[in-house]
């Protein structure tokens, strides 16, 4: 069942992946209100592997557009849920 | 910098290359036999790569500088967008292989600023590699692509079940190059590995499996990064390996990087730089003095100067030789046998037939990268010519930085 809940725990995952790090060292960094980029260092260039890797985790597709959106974990989340909606999954 | 840096020697690509490249990619029905009739052969490699900026075009389509007197510089671009890449170069390796040097006509930014337009774009190189090989090949992925593909997947994705085309990221030849020409620098340079004072700018893939390469072999290791928490990360993963030695992270603000970056090439014996930016982190060489830097950045990050007056050597970072390749078009450093990592990576793929040598995707495995160097060692394939842009520094030469007090 994809409930917020779990969207982010699978967003650790991927952060963790991402970060080379484990998920207790992310579980320190990350809450729903983090910044993706100033807290959890995922800038410009990590970003595209971020989005990647949610969009593979999810099979979903998301555009250019709602990728500038993302600000927080929270909109993340949000954005995936929509998608999985949208999706009917 | 120099335009003619860029553009000296470099092959120019007429009309007709230009037409033969279109109809590959833009009469499927022909494709096949378009680019067989067309094309002088079926690659072994290709080395896919785009321009640095838009004098890379210009200097490159000789017809398309024409258009730009009658024309804006975007209609010209819009002409070769026509196809997705081209073949800007053909390369002849050891052992019969032979391959393509193909370009996309995207500059880094576009190719950063839209993840649609750069998984379409992957998606059309894919199709154009796949008209023009009739055989297994390896694709070696060069200067942003690896970056905007998340490490060569989106391409692995486009690729069918036995597909004849092989995604490399060229991460793997690229870190060999780099580890290979700091052992031997610092041999040259009379300074042992263990004493050296190594700074990393930029903690990326290629930065942190270079800090993990080096972090048991060096006495200091610098770590600059604008990535405060990749910083962080990279630096406790590496203590784990090494809990002995000092490792100084440096976070790089936007405002003070400059200076930042010179007070720090001070402390060092030797700076990597392998960032992904797309100007200059130091604009003027003139304040580079006392520091030895090996730029491994696509495209470049630190304009090149050889000074031994002035203690300062900008060198080419990233340069494999492999005896017997022949390029027919000069990228900045000759067209002999001094070939990008990436590059390097494709051939050494199409070389090693018995198969240790694996193609890289996504992270790193330090295990291929030992089976490439042992391939290396064994096949007389080492480290690139120091090189300052077209200039091969003598050893004497190098020996005169030996002197650097750090």
């Amino acid at each position: 069942m994809n409930t917020a809940d779990n969207i982010f725990l699978n967003l650790k995952l991927i952060m963790a992946n991402l970060l080379k790090t484990d998920l207790q060292e992310i579980n320190q960094l990350a809450t729903l209100n983090s910044k993706l980029r100033d807290d959890l260092g995922i800038d410009s260039v990590e970003s595209l592997d971020f989005l990647a890797s949610i969009e593979k985790t999810y099979s979903i597709q998301i555009s250019d557009k709602e990728a500038t959106k993302l600000e927080r974990v929270s909109d993340a989340i949000d954005l995936i849920l929509g998608k999985i909606k949208e999706c009917g999954q | 910098m120099d335009q003619s840096y860029y553009s000296h020697g470099r092959k120019q690509i007429g009309f007709f290359s230009f037409l033969r490249d279109v109809l590959i990619s833009k009469v499927p029905v022909f494709q096949k036999f378009t680019s067989r009739v067309l094309l002088p052969y079926s690659p072994d490699f290709i080395f896919l790569t785009h321009p640095r900026n838009s004098e890379d075009i210009f200097a490159t389509f000789p017809f398309i500088r024409l258009l730009r007197k009658f024309f804006p510089d975007n209609v010209a671009r819009k002409i070769l967008k026509l196809s997705p890449c081209y073949i800007v170069a053909q390369v002849k390796a050891p052992r019969g292989l032979r391959g393509y040097i193909v370009s996309a006509v995207e500059l880094p930014n576009d190719l950063f600023a839209s993840r649609e337009l750069t998984n379409k774009l992957i998606l059309s190189c894919v199709d154009f590699f796949r008209a023009i090989c009739n055989k297994k090949a390896y694709i070696g992925l060069a200067a942003w692509w690896p970056i905007v593909s998340n490490s060569g997947q989106a391409f692995k994705n486009c690729l069918q079940k036995e597909d004849v085309i092989k995604i490399t990221n060229g991460h793997t030849a690229t870190l060999a190059s780099i580890y290979l020409s700091i052992c031997e620098l610092t041999q040259k340079i009379n300074l042992p590995l263990s004493n050296a004072k190594i700074l990393i700018i930029g903690a990326g893939k290629v930065g942190g499996g270079l800090g993990a390469l080096l972090v048991n072999k060096v006495a200091v290791l610098g770590l600059i990064d604008k990535n405060k928490i990749r910083l962080k990360i990279l630096k406790k993963e590496l203590e784990i390996k090494n809990k002995e030695i000092a490792i100084d992270t440096i976070a790089l603000d936007e405002f003070t990087a400059e200076k930042t970056i010179l007070d720090k090439l001070q402390q060092y014996h030797l700076a990597v730089c392998t960032t992904s930016n797309t100007d200059l982190l130091i604009s003027d060489a003139s304040q580079l003095r006392n520091c030895i830097i090996i730029d491994d950045s696509r495209p470049e990050a630190f304009p090149r100067i050889f000074s031994p007056e002035f203690k300062v050597a900008v060198l080419e970072g990233g340069l494999m030789k492999i005896p017997g390749v022949v390029m027919d078009s000069d990228f900045g450093f000759g067209q002999n046998d001094n070939i990008f990592g990436c590059l390097s990576e494709a051939i050494i793929l199409a070389m090693a037939t018995e198969g240790k040598v694996k193609p890289n995707i996504g992270e790193l495995d330090v295990e291929n990268l030992m089976h490439l160097i042992d391939f290396c060692n064994q096949n007389k394939i080492q480290p690139g010519d120091f090189k300052c842009a077209q200039r091969t520094i003598k050893d004497s030469d190098l020996a005169s930085l030996s002197s650097l007090e750090k």
